[in-house]
């Protein structure tokens, strides 16, 4: 796994950079023009784990790069442990890069309250708010490859790019229909709702949201492993 | 003497091909040319080596151990011992000659720098170039160094000289050779380039439409066979004498007569001087071998 790690790291290093350069700049952007910087750290996140995913799935499959791989002392688990390390990372660092380019935006913007662009972006934060955009940055970021990762396992890219949009297109109509068919929010889930506002509340549910996350990160992972296992080059 | 590879009747059945009874043995201290036309079932067949495709009957061996079937993990320490050359430079292009020895440093337990480096050089591969900045053949030459500096047992090359120039196929063949002084290694060479199986080779197996044609030592062809061209009375006077027996014979007819496969010169041509009789090779062996008539 450490190896495989290690090659998508090192392979994805220059995008990695463009990419955060890149996401700084449409991050300050959409900061500025929604007056908030609070939706730095998720453009950082998705935008590192998206791109630079999509990046090493469509190297596998050049210049056979998949086929030899497996040639290499790697077994197949090992490959696909190792991805889905590098899409946690990437997030991870992506989420990281946003997180100190939030508190520079809002030093910044405390720092100099007359500045024409920055005096919007000096209210504060809460931590809570904080905390909740980080948590929806990671599953928002890690949900995509959870569930195109184990068709890219079975299919590669190029044929899996075929089903994934079919998988949301499925899953979105369904999803509106259950929403349409719920009706006003029961009483249960405007308690949720109010207790999650609360201290106490906003830490629970977003451990709870990473504790999710990462069931279903193992679920894929290990589904993937299976798939790959069985897929022939 | 024993085998590095031992692959017995290997099947693989796909809908429009079918790789049947395919046995082939690479043993120490051995170089097997592995020839065929396109699409005869060369990389099927290494592809079922190497674990990329999973065979519907028969057996695998790397070093003695069979690993039809076995767990990936151990199929992966057995690689351990194996460098592969395909036909083309397969990693990522962004990555420089330098990053590809740090990359092969994490795969493999054996790796050295020092010879990575050594090959590097002796290829003229400068450390800084990206794979996508390196000519085809400069490709083949850093998968060649990634395959060797590993110190692997054995060698598994998949047309792998296809894209050098011949200068460049003479420094591979010479390393290879380099690599062949310890006789404990060996090298199974799949090639459509017969004249560097002719200068390297000790045994040559040929497959054609998924099946094994002829497995022999490299010497019966070059050394012991022969060519003969006869006019068309002298491939009557053949064909009848019982040199061959019923069915035997190989021929292929020419604009200026007929070839005749001729599996031992030296008694062909003390029966019939005054037919013309060439020494065989690789190439003209196959091809009477492959679409020669039979009689």
């Amino acid at each position: 796994m450490k190896t495989m790690l290690m090659f998508d790291l090192l392979t994805a290093k220059k995008i990695a950079m463009s990419q955060m350069v890149l996401g700084v700049v449409v991050s300050l952007v959409i900061a500025v023009s929604t007056q908030t910087p609070m939706t730095i750290m998720p453009i950082m996140a998705l935008m590192l784990a998206y791109s630079v995913g999509f990046t090493l799935v469509a190297y596998d499959e050049r210049n056979d790069w998949e086929r030899f791989r497996l040639t290499l002392p790697l077994s197949r688990a090992d490959i696909i442990r190792g991805r889905y390390g590098t899409f946690v990372i990437m997030t991870l660092v992506g989420l990281a890069v946003g997180a100190l380019l939030t508190a520079i935006v809002y030093g910044l913007a405390q720092a100099m309250p007359d500045a024409p662009i920055l005096s919007a972006l000096s209210e504060p934060l809460g931590w809570q708010v904080l905390l909740a955009m980080a948590v929806a940055s990671i599953a928002f970021s890690l949900v995509l490859w959870l569930i195109a990762l184990p068709l890219v396992a079975r299919f590669g890219m190029t044929k899996a790019v075929r089903f994934i949009p079919l998988a949301f297109i499925i899953l979105l109509p369904l999803g509106t229909a259950l929403a349409q068919k719920a009706g006003p929010p029961p009483a249960f889930v405007v308690d949720l709702v109010t207790w999650a506002l609360t201290s106490e509340g906003t830490i629970v549910l977003a451990l709870a949201v990473l504790a999710f996350v990462a069931v279903l990160s193992a679920l894929s992972c290990l589904l993937s492993v299976k798939l790959y296992e069985k897929r022939e080059f | 003497m024993s085998d590095l590879l031992r692959i017995q009747n290997l099947e693989k059945h796909y809908d429009d091909f079918d790789l049947e009874g395919v046995s082939l043995s690479v043993p120490t201290g051995s170089v097997v040319g592995f020839i065929g036309s396109n699409g005869a079932g060369k990389t099927t067949t290494i592809k079922a080596v190497l674990g990329l495709i999973r065979p519907d009957g028969g057996s695998v061996s790397l070093f003695g151990e069979e690993v039809t079937g076995a767990p990936e993990k151990r199929l992966a320490q057995l690689k351990q011992r194996i460098g592969v050359v395909f036909d083309t430079c397969s990693f990522p292009e962004e990555l420089s000659v330098d990053m590809v020895g740090k990359l092969m440093d994490q795969c493999y337990k054996n790796w050295n720098p020092g010879a990575f480096r050594t090959f590097a050089h002796a290829f003229q591969l400068p450390l800084d170039k990206t794979v996508k900045e390196l000519s085809r053949g400069m490709g083949m030459k850093l998968s060649l160094a990634c395959a060797l500096a590993h110190n692997p047992d054995l060698l598994v090359l998949d047309e792998a000289t296809a894209g050098l120039d011949p200068m460049a196929r003479e420094e591979a063949l010479d390393t290879l050779r380099l690599f062949m002084n310890d006789e404990r290694r060996g090298i199974l060479m799949s090639s459509h380039i017969t004249s560097d199986l002719e200068k390297i080779a000790d045994y040559i197996v040929c497959i054609d439409g998924g099946r094994i044609v002829f497995s022999v030592e490299k010497d019966v062809i070059t050394e012991m066979a022969g060519v003969a061209q006869c006019r068309a009375a002298e491939f009557d006077a053949v064909a009848d004498s019982g040199f061959f027996a019923p069915g035997a014979m190989r021929y292929e007819r020419n604009t200026y007569g007929t070839s005749v496969l001729v599996p031992d010169r030296q008694a062909f041509a003390a029966r019939f001087p005054a037919i013309a009789l060439d020494r065989a090779d690789i190439e003209s062996y196959m091809s009477l071998m492959l679409k020669g008539g039979a009689r």
